[in-house]
């Protein structure tokens, strides 16, 4: 199955991911590095012409026919905050994509395959970890 | 005062206050307080970060500067919202079981947290209400929780 790599240097920071295609579901601690992975993905994405995209909090008041639609068709997904807006019927929904990354903490009401995973982050390096 | 933890949104009072988006509630609402020991303890221990002044703190990667407060983790953005604001309630949802083991910090105010289940080393002590009984020792939380009784 193709998935994704990623190899990259932002500001100071080596940044490397490495995914099969699928679902990944991160590990249930605070501050690992989530969000700020999320928004270094923007601007690797951007540059490298990778189909990415990082859904928040701002997300819970959007239709899921809009959220469906904005995560078709991508190389990557991240949803972040996904606790307030993600449900079972957008991810059924949700097509074409290769990659999806989901920070929530209540996984259960998904009812999905996934994977586990955990953002590795020293400072120096942002990485992610899958188990 | 105590901590006042409720399971679900059903159990909260109408006359509270309820916050779910505790992100954004964070960022337009709360300040941070640099000589307050127990918001450093909470920054230091989820998010390696340091507290500078009321809307700056230090991350791990120390070559970023001081960064607003808005890149703070939305786990270590609750507690802090928790200890700040002691007549709202807001919702523990987005809380990693490492912030969670943090609550005992905070000695009043309102939260909601289905489940309250942390490993723990030691015991801590707290102020904390929960189904209505009040606890002095995290250890017992722990054990009410898991087996209804302490």
């Amino acid at each position: 199955m193709s998935g994704m790599e990623i190899f990259s240097e932002y500001s100071n920071l080596t940044v490397n991911i490495k995914l099969d295609e699928g679902v990944y579901v991160f590990d249930g601690r605070s501050g690992t590095g989530k969000t700020f992975l999320a928004k270094v993905l923007l601007s690797i994405c951007s540059i490298k012409k990778i189909k990415y995209r990082y859904f928040n909090n701002t997300a819970k008041d959007d239709d899921p026919s809009v959220i469906v639609a904005a995560a078709n068709n991508k190389d990557l997904v991240f949803f972040d905050n996904a606790d307030l807006y993600l449900t079972k019927d957008i991810l059924k929904e949700i097509k074409g994509t290769k990659c999806i990354l989901i920070s929530i903490k209540d996984v259960l009401r998904l009812n999905i395959d996934y994977k586990d995973c955990d953002v590795q982050y020293n400072g120096k390096s942002l990485s992610l970890e899958v188990y | 005062m105590s901590l006042v933890l409720y399971k679900s949104m059903e159990e909260v009072p109408k006359s509270l206050q309820i916050v779910e988006d505790n992100d954004a509630f964070f960022d337009y609402a709360t300040s941070l307080d640099p000589n307050s020991a127990v918001q450093q303890m909470i920054v230091d221990v989820i998010d390696q970060g340091t507290i500078i002044s009321n809307q700056t703190f230090i991350g791990r990667t120390k070559e970023f500067g001081s960064l607003f407060k808005e890149c703070l983790s939305t786990g270590a953005k609750t507690l802090l919202n928790i200890s700040t604001h002691k007549d709202i309630c807001f919702d523990c949802i987005e809380c990693g079981y490492n912030a969670i083991s943090l609550l005992p910090l905070i000695k009043d105010g309102y939260a909601i947290v289905e489940y309250l289940l942390v490993p723990l080393d030691r015991d801590i002590s707290c102020d904390i209400i929960r189904d209505g009984k009040h606890f002095k020792s995290f250890m017992e939380v722990m054990r009410y929780e898991r087996y209804g009784n302490f």
